[in-house]
């Protein structure tokens, strides 16, 4: 269908995404210095290219024209992010829910299947580990959002060192597509909470006109305190999803930089268009392991910090002092 | 000396002004948090979470020079 449309289309789309062409061809130009490994979609689309470069082309117009480029990269690696990034969600999605489903079709006193007990291992870790930041209460409740966003994290960074694969949360699109999701998350959080409360935060605990001991000069002053500490917290609000989706781009994006140029370090040519490479970077693949448990494990656990900023404090007393 | 010699100057030399920072930094936290495990083994876990948030915040300073870093390699 889609061939069909943009064989029947190619010109206007041509002609629509000239402008944009342009700035995509730039990109892709100054992509030139950012190695990475190649991946299964890029390739085809590579191929493709040799073989059938009206089609290639005007896929690349399309891409372009949607404004959709990934200031990275080429155009169409916009779309291996997106593409890479479903494979990881229908793989997840597959894995749990069919052992969700085994686990409820076996017997009640019968043996559980592997997979339903590798998955209840997984819920009885996220349920411990941020039951000790949430409170077990809490946890229990927003167990469901941060546990995904670890789980989701860790999968789609460790799918950049599968052969043939490639990290979507190396594009910074992605990651603030999640940070903005954590940002409603947690700020509904806190106005389902106490609609007046969530307001009070803003301007935080100021101190009475009495304990200020200025009189009425202190109301003044009171108030301009309120605006600035507002400011603050409003500043604090934006500030926090976009440094938790830089951290996470920042990272992901410097391991997959690195594999890329020790993986492009030392190329064989046999012949033209057959090279081989010796895989330098393979003592890197197991500490881009570790980077992305780490930051899919920051990721998840600051999300649980923002949450708990929200929630009401004398609820940690009670506990310290049970 | 143009605008790319000096980007490809400033680049690498900016992002290693920042690691220095960020390491004196993370340094810290973590001798901090080691001298705390070393008092207290059993709060090792409590301690380990924080002190992981810590290096996060710390280290996001760095990896604001990489990302600078990133971008303006496209205009070297």
């Amino acid at each position: 269908m889609l061939a069909l449309w943009l064989a029947e289309h190619h010109e206007e789309v041509a002609e629509a995404a000239n402008g944009a062409h342009e700035a995509a061809g730039h990109a892709a130009e100054h992509s030139a210095g950012v190695p990475e490994l190649p991946n299964l979609f890029g390739t085809i689309h590579h191929l493709l290219g040799g073989l059938a470069p009206k089609f290639t082309d005007s896929l690349d117009h399309l891409v372009a024209s949607c404004k959709f480029n990934d200031p990275m990269g080429t155009p169409f690696s916009a779309f291996e992010n997106i593409l890479y990034a479903l494979i990881v969600i229908g793989f997840l999605s597959w894995f749990f829910i069919s052992g969700y489903l085994r686990r409820r079709k076996s017997p009640k006193d019968g043996p559980l299947s592997r997979r339903a007990l590798f998955s209840e291992i997984v819920v009885l870790f996220f349920d411990d580990f941020f039951g000790q930041i949430l409170g077990r209460k809490e946890g229990r409740k927003h167990l469901s959002f941060v546990g995904t966003l670890f789980i989701y994290i860790l999968c789609c960074n460790c799918f950049g060192l599968v052969f043939l694969g490639k990290a979507p949360t190396a594009n910074l699109s992605f990651n603030l597509g999640m940070a903005v999701l954590v940002f409603f998350y947690v700020h509904f959080t806190g106005i389902s909470r106490s609609p007046l409360g969530y307001l009070k935060h803003y301007p935080g605990t100021l101190p009475t006109v009495k304990e200020l001991g200025m009189g009425p000069a202190g109301v003044l002053l009171i108030g301009f305190m309120a605006i600035l500490f507002t400011i603050i917290h409003v500043l604090e609000a934006v500030i926090q999803p976009v440094s938790l989706s830089l951290r996470l781009f920042g990272n992901v994006l410097g391991k997959d930089v690195l594999l890329g140029v020790f993986g492009s370090l030392m190329v064989i040519h046999i012949s033209t268009g057959i090279a081989v490479a010796f895989p330098w970077h393979t003592p890197f693949l197991f500490l881009g392991l570790l980077l992305g448990a780490i930051q899919a494990l920051i990721f998840s656990l600051l999300s649980a910090v923002y949450i708990t900023l929200w929630l009401p404090h004398d609820e940690h007393h009670a506990e310290e002092h049970a | 000396m143009d605008a790319s010699a000096m980007l490809g100057l400033a680049i690498p030399l900016g992002l290693g002004i920042a690691a220095f920072g960020c390491g004196i930094g993370i340094g810290n936290a973590v001798s901090g948090a080691m001298n705390a495990m070393g008092r207290q083994p059993e709060a090792i876990g409590k301690i380990q979470t924080a002190m992981l948030i810590g290096a996060a915040f710390i280290e996001a300073l760095t990896i604001y020079a990489l990302v600078m870093g990133f971008v303006l390699m496209g205009k070297l």
